[in-house]
């Protein structure tokens, strides 16, 4: 392809770099339906925010969408309104290590998501007036979020247990950065990360491959490289010796708690194993969790989830207490639970069987573009797109005592941070 | 059945007619039923049910739909007829054992303690409290009359319900996917083929009794983004000629980003995250009703309450532009296209069809019957079924010291 150096392919998807801009484009035709996906992934999270700018990367998201001078609301020509007349399903999403904005759309209108993409990578008009509206829109986006006790609790846990990496801040930011943040410094962190070397575009659904990079060299092709210097390296996380609790409360009855272990990054040899660890654990009415506290009667909910960021992050257990439950009982039994696989690992059985499942899901995230676009997105921002194709095979190397090895090694309790919320009762 | 190119993956979709007596209670019970049809059966027990599903990595499951009881779930093609099987034995010999009840009471009574957190929760089903009486199938009681029932309800009445209540009257299934069809049609006659329906006819009115506006509020301390739910009801169903011209209209004023309440509510005056606009609770005969739903920041309430009703009023006087008629035409259109390129999405359009007694071509048709809604119907449709002056405002949240919410 013309323009284009090929870099490499994987589960059937190609990866190519569009020389000159240093634009990364993934390039997956999978005819499921007369619709494609058009994904673009920046590198750059709320990990990447500086003191009393945290929140700036989701403030930027939203700014995205109030358009550039060809695509405005103010022409009636907008982002939404342009893109969804075409039926297209849009929207933006950030999270610690990336931003992403994507469509999927009927295939003969992949051009238009091409147009608005390349448009606004440096086109953002980032004006004073739109970002006095949308202050107050994100200010109750945060008001919202805050409303819930147990994400409430879980920002939290994140803000303890990160001491100096930025994990610790929250994706929304606080809500006095918020409140007093200004277009030049939105400005500044869009001229820092928004290019087409600092981005991966992907495709994924019906389209001919070779008409569509060409249209991607026509349009983002002329939009430069990032000039100015690399970002500053994020802080990197002391070790965390010894356990860390908090506690919160709030009216009402909901109470949880959550049990929170340093993880290694979601390139590290060990996160297959974990993610196995946390499937076993809390997948479905057969996982241990289900078994010895929901099914017993402690807990409405349990699950287990492993980290899949770019840096070390916190294997995370959750759950929502029954009414008349005590942290104290339900603690035990987690407690009880991990040590369980630590001291007697799990069977081959469970392993096959989480196997099989994970078989069988993998297999729906294929049934429609826009999956295969999401778990995509999070492998880019994790630091490698084939951590989504070679998923499956990485996984089905993974034997019982694999599993029982990382439970040793991660779940530990001088890493460990434990957040109890309560709630005050009803007044 | 619809064969797509998914890779073995097949979803279905499908529901049966129940008819709970929703005057004397029974939605309550036919929740707790279809909650327990995974507890055990009379011939496994709740361990053996779920690995005989997630050994295979299938995903099914059942809820309870109004006046029907719903069940979905997809799996790899080879695993369909186990996963039939399954779900075939959980609904037709559940063992409804005390200890499982008891311990599911529990867990729905956790549930409703969280629900009493949620502003969302909270303020719809204030709203569904002003609007319907308490015979009509939209009516949703509070959560201290839910904690109760719940505290009270025997295991015998859920087996009575199940007994009485469950078979295969008015059944729909829907099949999306990569799959032999001989094979499934197979799979559901050995499966449900022989299940017996009930006689139970529906006991509840379609239309809802007028009732006046009312706001009402429910007070949960320190959540300083307040819901808010406007509605009144409609008197018509799916099947009225009047249907789509409406559903378009609804679109214009709030079914996107792009939606005139989002453009000025949100975009312009910057009051709010979220706010939309639906038609909702539009089960096969029953009336359905008409919602908008926004959220505010305590300091913006009046604000962004006076903003809403500002633009509903405008809309419903002067309707829509013809260009605004033409781009939600265009978006109804373009997204079902894009909504349909999955598996489960294609099931859950067949089926939502089939159980309106929609024939399965419909699924095709539906483009060009959005398509031919004219501006004029649409300017009827308003006229005839959105009233400003009809609408019930329901609010949750901490509204501080505000004059606007009404304490029920």
């Amino acid at each position: 392809m013309e323009g284009f150096r090929h870099a490499g392919r994987s589960g059937g998807i190609d990866e190519y770099e569009l020389e000159g801009c240093g634009l990364r484009v993934l390039a997956y035709n999978k005819a499921i339906a007369p619709v494609v996906t058009f994904m673009v992934t920046y590198l750059v999270g709320s990990a990447d925010e500086g003191a009393g700018l945290t929140g700036a990367t989701h403030f930027l998201e939203h700014l995205m969408f109030k358009g550039t001078a060809r695509f405005n609301s103010r022409q009636g020509t907008g982002v939404f309104s342009v893109l969804q007349r075409v039926g297209a399903q849009i929207n933006a999403t950030t999270s610690k290590d990336r931003t992403n904005y994507y469509s999927t759309l009927p295939a003969e209108h992949l051009s238009l998501a091409l147009d608005i993409e390349a448009d606004r990578m440096r086109g953002a008009l980032l004006d004073e007036q739109d970002l006095e509206a949308e202050r107050t829109v994100i200010l109750n986006e945060w008001d919202r979020a805050h409303n819930e006790p147990v994400g409430n609790l879980f920002r939290q846990v994140w803000s303890l247990a990160f001491a100096a990496h930025p994990y610790r801040h929250p994706t929304l930011g606080w809500r006095s950065d918020i409140e007093h943040v200004t277009a030049p410094s939105l400005r500044a962190f869009y001229d820092a990360y928004y290019w087409p070397d600092n981005a991966v575009a992907s495709v994924i659904g019906e389209f001919d491959v070779a008409p569509t990079l060409a249209m991607i060299a026509e349009r983002f092709g002329g939009l430069g490289r990032k000039s100015k210097p690399p970002a500053p390296p994020r802080t990197r996380e002391p070790v965390q010796r010894g356990e860390r609790r908090m506690e919160t409360s709030s009216p009402g009855t909901v109470s949880a708690l959550i049990m929170a272990y340093k993880a290694p990054a979601a390139c590290h040899e060990d996160a297959g194993a974990l993610d196995l660890l946390a499937h076993l654990m809390s997948h479905g009415k057969s996982g241990r969790l289900w078994r010895r506290l929901t099914d017993q009667g402690l807990t409405a909910g349990a699950s287990a989830s492993a980290p899949h960021f770019r840096d070390p992050g916190l294997f995370c257990i959750v759950a929502v207490l029954v009414p008349g439950r005590s942290h104290e009982e339900v603690e035990c039994a987690i407690a009880e639970v991990v040590a369980g696989i630590q001291e007697e690992g799990v069977t081959m059985e469970e392993v096959v069987r989480a196997r099989n499942q994970l078989r069988a899901y993998e297999a729906y995230s294929r049934d429609g573009t826009f999956g295969i676009a999401a778990s995509l997105n999070e492998a880019i921002a994790a630091g490698d797109w084939r951590l989504y194709t070679t998923w499956r095979e990485r996984l089905g190397k993974i034997m019982p005592e694999d599993v029982q090895r990382v439970a040793r090694k991660y779940l530990v309790r001088d890493s460990r941070t434990v957040a109890w919320h309560t709630g005050r009762g009803t007044p | 059945m619809l064969r797509a190119d998914t890779e073995s993956v097949v979803s279905w979709h499908g529901s049966f007619a129940t008819n709970p007596d929703v005057a004397a209670g029974q939605k309550n019970l036919q929740a707790l039923a279809v909650a327990l049809l995974d507890k055990g059966t009379r011939q496994r027990d709740r361990f053996a049910l779920a690995e005989a599903l997630e050994n295979r990595g299938a995903r099914a499951g059942f809820a309870s739909d109004g006046v029907r009881v719903a069940l979905e779930g997809r799996s790899l093609c080879d695993d369909v007829p186990h996963v039939l099987a399954v779900l075939t034995e959980m609904l037709t010999s559940p063992a409804f054992a005390e200890e499982e009840c008891a311990k599911e009471r529990v867990k729905l009574a956790a549930g409703i303690e969280q629900d009493r957190e949620s502003t969302s929760a909270q303020a719809m089903g204030a709203l569904r409290r002003s609007i319907f009486e308490r015979r009509s199938l939209h009516f949703q009681p509070d959560a201290a009359e839910l904690l109760s029932w719940l505290e009270d309800v025997e295991t015998d009445r859920v087996r009575a319900y199940h007994a009485r209540h469950f078979g295969s009257r008015d059944m729909a299934l829907a099949f999306a996917g990569d799959f032999d069809p001989d094979a499934i049609t197979e799979a559901v006659e050995e499966c449900f083929g022989d299940w017996p329906g009930h006689d139970v006819r529906p006991s509840h009115t379609p239309e809802a009794p007028p009732t006046r506006p009312a706001r009402m509020h429910v007070h949960i301390p320190e959540k300083s983004s307040l819901d808010v739910r406007l509605g009144h009801a409609l008197a018509l169903e799916r099947q009225h000629a009047s249907y789509l011209p409406l559903m378009v209209a609804i679109h214009v004023l709030g079914g996107n980003f792009s939606a005139r309440l989002m453009r000025t509510v949100r975009d312009e005056m910057g009051l709010t995250y979220g706010i939309y606009s639906r038609l909702a609770g539009f089960s096969p005969g029953v009336h359905g009703y008409w919602v908008v739903g926004v959220t505010l920041s305590r300091d913006k309430l009046r604000r962004g309450m006076e903003a809403t009703l500002a633009e509903i009023r405008r809309f419903v006087k002067e309707g829509p532009a013809a260009e605004e008629l033409r781009r939600s035409k265009d978006t109804i259109c373009g997204a079902y296209k894009v909504g349909l390129a999955t598996s489960g999405r294609l099931a859950g359009a067949l089926h939502g069809h089939l159980k309106h007694g929609l024939p399965p071509e419909y699924l095709r048709t539906f483009p060009a019957q959005i398509e031919s809604v004219t501006l004029e119907q649409v300017q009827s449709a308003i006229r005839m079924h959105l009233d400003p002056g009809a609408l019930h405002v329901a609010t949750a949240g901490d509204a501080g010291d505000s004059d606007l919410v009404v304490p029920v």
